[in-house]
């Protein structure tokens, strides 16, 4: 606790709104144009005594997009996301959330964002619909409005036949959703979801990434970490790495997925006669025989442009192939994480963001 | 068990949740839904309301028996004085506890709000507890042999103190080790059960105390700023750095400090005197000991004019304006002293007003001079949630170190000084003054040494900490 976060402090020339004083709804954002990105981070650093947690930090996340945020246990994530939740303070460096600095604006930023934290937090002694009331009320909810929130939320979550179940009686799943519901009931524009689908069965997983998929729909902007890439892969647009404190890559899945590789890989299945691919591929051009399986092959295409691969395929059927499945073969997340943490270890360079 | 949910759509089920009004604060209502679910309130209400009928059963048999009053009064105080507060030993740490002080801290309730919150929940189950016993009450007067006002002014009084004791234990439970909260609620504990207790000879019973109504308002008023502090204590030791609470915690001791003054105008001088000095010393020990990192944000409404700036030295957060507090607390305590001598202490033979100066000064200094120690020794700790602790720890190794003096130099009389001069802290000059300042050749030397120690004690702090400083003055001016 040594270190001043006042140095830190440089925030906008955003005005108090004060409408906002009286309605729990974000306050409006401060003017620019183009509007501000969701989340902005600009070499963002916090060091604690003898640890230096998060280092020159940048990265930004446009409106209404679903981010993943992914790193091994100790890597920087929940501080990151603790310091955009307000709950922490950066060391140097800024971070915004829809254009108000988390260090000078925490109360916008905090009606800005909802936050669920990777140890859910509940109460004993205390109902569904009396936790989710407690937290309505905190955040300045009265009267009917209370209570349409509520139930908008206990709707959403499929909360409502749970609503008199004591918070300690709740599976983990029921627990989370309970927490997603909390982060709602104020409607935030950001979603910052630290590791929630951690320890969840895979219905409950299920489950919630049904949630996730439907707020992103509409419109809200997800930042969300996870240990399970491929799930990640599925929901995100966008995947940023980070390792020891320093984003590593900051791309799409498709593009880690796919690498650094400039030739494709397909894995081609056919209904009969699995041996015609390898003489269909020495005579076809820009591709290669790799290998056959028992329903066809492995070809290596020399590009990796959609349109060199569609017309791959169609030559394929107009030759009469009896293509039955045509699919790109990917790396794994999980295996794109490892390679690019090797090259950074090799002191390669990763791949750019 | 749970019941099994009631039909209806979700607004309907939502709808439930108005049994409370919605300008209760959220911190209450939550905090009274799960408090009265407890076994430890349900087990407790049941218990007091059957120890009442059969305090009841025995004063029947024999009307004024003193087992019976013995018998109702000993559970109403273990209820409202022990049970009730000890329920707020782990209030504030739980929500640590739990991971939901995040949660909380991203809604509308700053930390004031949560620790009031949570007192006023536990006051209104005592007040649950208070109205049970009331209808027993009523039957004992009934029966015979008793001053129903003064049992009843009794009962205001436990409810009055059950409601300190409780902040006492709220206040602590912002630490979240166990042994550090369990040591000062027992220190904090052991101080209350002194004040009540001579609270009570000077109200209840008026051939000890002198009863009077000015000293019963100062109790009163001790009491309120009590609570006052222990909440407020609680609440800047769980805020964020963005929120300020030391600039109104301040200003209160000050302004309850100026209400206990007008006491003086009411004969009411020495007890007066005594709730000066109490406020004062925690206001002083809780400002000390504040953590220090400084948020720039809270530096915003000082930096308007010069006289908010010159404030901000003096009440914004943490233990650098802590230190100029205290030193306007000290001037205020010497103020005090010399306008409540006979004549002013300064027109006094010249002797004596240096003695008491050096008694005041060196007063100040028990204070002070802990926190010398941990900026000299535990400078890593001289901003973080440990301070307090070893502030606390400091002082009580201090008070084991004086009272070894004492016994040494009680045994040893003949070397007096020179024991005296080896163990140079403050309590041991305030001993040594005692003892032998009046004498001509040490006068000024205690005088001096006691100076010397409140020079150092604010200098060294500042010395060591210069970039703080540096980065504080800066912020001041410019965020």
């Amino acid at each position: 606790m040594n270190e001043t976060p006042a140095s830190s402090a440089s925030g906008d020339p955003a005005s108090e709104d004060p409408s906002a004083k009286n309605h729990p709804a974000p306050s409006a954002p401060p003017e620019s144009d183009p509007p501000a990105p969701a989340i902005e981070v600009r070499s963002l650093s916090r060091w604690f005594p003898g640890v230096h947690a998060v280092r020159d930090v940048s990265f930004s996340v446009a409106r209404g997009q679903v981010v993943g945020f992914v790193g091994a246990n100790g890597a920087g994530k929940t501080t990151t996301m603790r310091i955009l939740a307000t709950l922490d303070y950066p060391s140097s460096g800024e971070a915004h959330i829809c254009g108000y600095n988390v260090v000078s604006h925490p109360a916008e930023v905090r009606r800005c964002i909802g936050w669920m934290p990777d140890h859910y937090g509940t109460y004993s002694h205390m109902t569904v619909l009396e936790y989710l009331d407690f937290f309505a009320r905190a955040l300045g909810y009265k009267g009917n409005e209370r209570i349409e929130r509520i139930a908008e939320v206990m709707e959403f979550t499929d909360l409502t036949g749970l609503a008199d179940r004591l918070i300690d009686q709740l599976s983990k799943g029921m627990g989370q959703r309970l927490c997603l519901g909390r982060a709602l009931l104020h409607d935030p524009e950001v979603l910052i979801l630290d590791e929630p689908a951690a320890g969840l069965d895979p219905k409950a997983r299920v489950e919630l990434k049904r949630l996730i998929r439907v707020l992103a729909e509409e419109g809200k902007t997800v930042f969300i970490s996870s240990h399970i890439l491929s799930e990640l892969g599925e929901m995100c647009d966008s995947l940023l790495f980070i390792n020891q404190g320093r984003i590593i890559h900051h791309g799409s899945s498709e593009s880690l997925r796919r690498g650094k590789a400039e030739n494709a890989i397909v894995e081609v299945h056919l209904a009969h006669s699995p041996e015609r691919l390898a003489e269909w591929a020495s005579l076809a051009p820009h591709v290669t025989f790799r290998e056959s399986t028992r329903t066809g092959g492995r070809i290596e295409i020399d590009s990796v442009d959609p349109t060199i691969l569609s017309a791959v395929l169609r030559r394929m059927i107009q030759d009469g192939l009896p293509v039955t499945d045509f699919h790109l073969q990917e790396r794994k997340l999980e295996d794109a994480f490892i390679e690019i943490l090797g090259e950074l270890e090799a002191g390669g360079t990763p791949i750019p963001t | 068990m749970t019941p099994p949910p009631l039909p209806g759509d979700a607004t309907s089920v939502a709808l439930r949740m108005t049994e409370f009004p919605g300008r209760f604060s959220p911190m209450l209502v939550k905090e009274l839904r799960q408090g009265m679910r407890t076994n430890l309130f349900t087990v407790a209400f049941i218990l007091l309301q059957s120890v009442m009928i059969l305090s009841l059963l025995a004063g029947l048999a024999d009307p004024g028996s003193p087992v019976s009053t013995g018998f109702f009064w000993f559970f109403v105080v273990v209820i409202l004085l022990v049970v009730q507060p000890l329920r707020g030993f782990a209030a504030l740490s739980s929500e640590f506890s739990l991971n939901t002080m995040d949660l909380i801290q991203l809604t509308r309730l700053d930390a004031w709000r949560i620790t009031h919150g949570k007192w006023t929940a536990l006051n209104a189950q005592t007040l649950l507890f208070l109205t049970g016993v009331l209808p027993y009450l009523v039957m004992r007067y009934f029966l015979g042999n008793v001053n129903f006002v003064v049992d009843l002014a009794a009962l205001v009084y436990l409810g009055l103190g059950s409601a300190l004791a409780s902040a006492i234990t709220i206040g602590c439970s912002a630490f979240r080790h166990f042994v550090l909260r369990g040591l000062l609620v027992l220190a904090f504990g052991i101080g209350f059960i002194l004040l009540f207790v001579a609270m009570q000879a000077m109200i209840f019973r008026p051939g000890i105390g002198g009863f009077s109504f000015p000293t019963m308002g100062l109790c009163v008023l001790a009491m309120l700023y009590g609570c006052f502090f222990f909440l407020s204590f609680g609440a800047s030791r769980i805020a964020p750095l963005s929120e300020n609470h030391s600039t109104r915690k301040r200003l209160v001791a000050l302004g309850f400090v100026l209400l206990s003054l007008g006491f003086v105008w009411l004969d009411a001088e020495d007890a007066a005197t005594i709730v000066v000095a109490l406020i004062l010393g925690f206001a002083c020990v809780d400002a000390l000991t504040e953590p220090l990192p400084i948020y720039s944000r809270v530096l915003e409404p000082f930096r308007k004019n010069l006289f908010l700036r010159g404030a901000a030295w003096v009440f914004t957060p943490g233990w650098l304006s802590g230190i100029l507090y205290f030193l306007l607390c000290v001037w205020i305590w010497i103020s005090l002293a010399a306008l409540l001598s006979p004549s002013g202490f300064f027109s006094l033979p010249s002797s004596e007003p240096q003695t008491l100066l050096t008694t005041l000064i060196s007063v100040a200094n028990l204070f002070l001079f802990p926190l010398l120690f941990i900026h000299l020794f535990f400078p890593r700790h001289a901003s973080g949630n440990f301070t307090f602790g070893l502030y606390v720890f400091i002082q009580a190794c201090l008070a084991v170190l004086t009272i070894m003096v004492a016994i040494l130099s009680d045994a040893l009389s003949q070397y007096d000084d020179l024991i005296f001069a080896l163990i140079p802290i403050p309590s041991v000059l305030l001993f040594a003054v005692e003892s032998g300042g009046i004498a001509p050749p040490f006068e000024r030397i205690y005088f001096g040494a006691a100076v010397l120690t409140l020079f150092l004690g604010v200098v060294v702090p500042f010395l060591r900490h210069r970039d703080a400083v540096r980065e504080f003055t800066r912020n001041l001016k410019t965020p």
